[in-house]
């Protein structure tokens, strides 16, 4: 698909600095541009991970909550037995999206019951670490994202 | 533009009971959670540099402009040096939306004067005088000043009470889960000190919020977050790691001198273990406001966007020894 998203990003971009930019003399209205362009440049570089990283933010997700399950309460557990027995498939991103903000929000409630126990501690955090070193839209690249050929190399142009 | 032009023209016409014009109207991108419009205002032979600053839309910081219209007319019969509030529209019916007019203070606001390029001598000096004047807020007198009748004293749970606060601020502005929070705020719950005072509380104390004229603090800006509680709260903001670049001065004003001025300006004793718990209060403070700036984003109320503030989850975590 060319332009790519990300050509289609990078070049809006490109417009929005070379044409618009020169163009806005309102200081307020130049101090947003400038920030919604460095949105931009980072939504450019990491939209393509976003689909592995909500693959893997579920699982590892849906890992911490398993072993936490006899800590948690009936209502928690039941809700966790209904999620992971509907899991989307990869190429559905909306529906992965849904799937990680649901485990995601039973992480959330379950946190406290799950930080009362060492082990469980542990393993929390070293997911949360895990997490912000792979989240694709933070300020610095994603450090832990594994190469994927051509769309690396989209996201990189 | 032209609209709150003429909206501030009939408020001050009225105010002042003579014909004004409002000129040289500017919005300044300085100030995240209030849209600030510098102005003059002339009359007759008169003439007002004067600072709207008007509840925007949407927000990173959703406070109420009556607490802060109360304070700064409070603390103008103190010595500290603070705008002077004109005119308070704290139903927004004069210009659309809650708005104070001061007068412009003189002076020049640089959010990293501490690291700039004078001497390392005059910053020293100026680091003084500036968290000087937070002590001074501290001692101010706020029960006489009849401040308890508009501010909460939360006593002793002073910092239980901020996690309430905050708590329920993310609950309010949060588009997603935020485990990880939820983690931070269970180890603040787990871990609250005991405030050994009530003081007033500035909320946003940093070099970025005075004016300065050479190397004097002609006013202290931004009293929005102004409230009563623990001393350390300001304390733990100051000394917070994340904003060592405006606070510091590599090797002579680390938190150790800081502390150790401010506690010998205010002859109160300075608690480590409070100050540490309160720059992860500051944090979680910081990640609220945020999410709530994405928030307003989303609906279209905020015309900034900042990324998620995943990074500063890894500093909590750090902070939390998790």
């Amino acid at each position: 698909m060319r332009p790519s998203v990300s050509e289609q990003i990078d070049g809006i971009r490109h417009v929005l600095a070379e044409v618009i930019v020169p163009q806005v003399v309102d200081p307020y209205a130049a101090n947003i541009l400038d920030g919604l362009l460095g949105a931009l440049g980072k939504l450019a570089a990491g939209w393509a991970y976003v689909p592995q990283f909500l693959r893997w933010d579920a699982d590892g997700t849906a890992a911490v909550l398993t072993a936490g399950r006899p800590y948690l309460d009936e209502g928690l557990t039941i809700e966790l037995d209904e999620a992971i027995c509907h899991v989307p498939a990869d190429d559905d991103v909306l529906a992965l999206e849904i799937h990680q903000r649901r485990l995601r929000d039973l992480l959330e409630r379950a946190t406290p019951a799950l930080v009362e126990q060492p082990v469980l501690r542990s393993l929390l955090v070293g997911h949360f670490r895990d997490r912000i070193a792979r989240f694709p839209l933070s300020m610095s690249p994603p450090s832990r994202n594994p190469q994927i050929g051509d769309v690396s190399a989209d996201a990189a142009r | 533009m032209n609209d709150i032009s003429e909206r501030l023209r009939r408020w001050l016409t009225d105010e002042l009971d003579q014909s004004v014009r409002i000129e040289n109207l500017r919005r300044t991108s300085a100030g995240y959670s209030r849209e600030n419009w510098l102005f003059d205002a002339t009359f007759g032979t008169g003439r007002l540099s004067l600072i709207a600053r008007r509840d925007p839309a949407g927000s990173v910081l959703d406070t109420d402009r009556r607490i802060e219209a109360t304070v700064l007319e409070a603390l103008q019969k103190t010595d500290l040096p603070v705008p002077l509030l004109r005119w308070a529209d704290l139903t927004g019916e004069k210009v659309g939306r809650p708005t104070l007019v001061m007068d412009l203070a003189p002076g020049l606001c640089d959010s990293f004067v501490l690291n700039g390029t004078s001497p390392v001598e005059e910053r020293l000096g100026l680091a003084r005088q500036l968290y000087g004047l937070l002590a001074r807020i501290h001692l101010v007198d706020w029960q006489s000043l009849g401040l308890g009748n508009v501010l909460e004293d939360p006593g002793p749970a002073a910092a239980l009470r901020a996690v309430d606060h905050w708590e329920f601020e993310m609950r309010r502005v949060q588009l997603e889960p935020e485990p990880e929070l939820a983690l931070v705020i269970a180890w603040l719950r787990a871990n609250a000190p005991m405030s050994p005072m009530t003081v007033l509380v500035h909320g946003d104390f940093k070099p970025g919020n005075v004016l300065l004229e050479g190397n004097e603090v002609t006013a202290v800006l931004d009293w929005e977050t102004v409230h009563l509680g623990d001393p350390h709260e300001d304390l733990g903001w100051v000394t917070n790691p994340l904003r060592a670049g405006e606070h510091r001065i590599a090797d002579v004003w680390e938190p150790q001198q800081l502390l150790a001025h401010w506690s010998e300006c205010t002859g109160i004793n300075v608690d480590d273990r409070s100050v540490h718990w309160w720059n992860v209060l500051a944090n979680l403070k910081l990640a609220v406001i945020v999410l709530t700036g994405n928030h307003a984003f989303v609906d279209h109320r905020l015309d900034r966007y900042y990324q998620l503030p995943v990074a500063l989850y890894g500093i909590l975590l750090d902070m939390i020894g998790g």
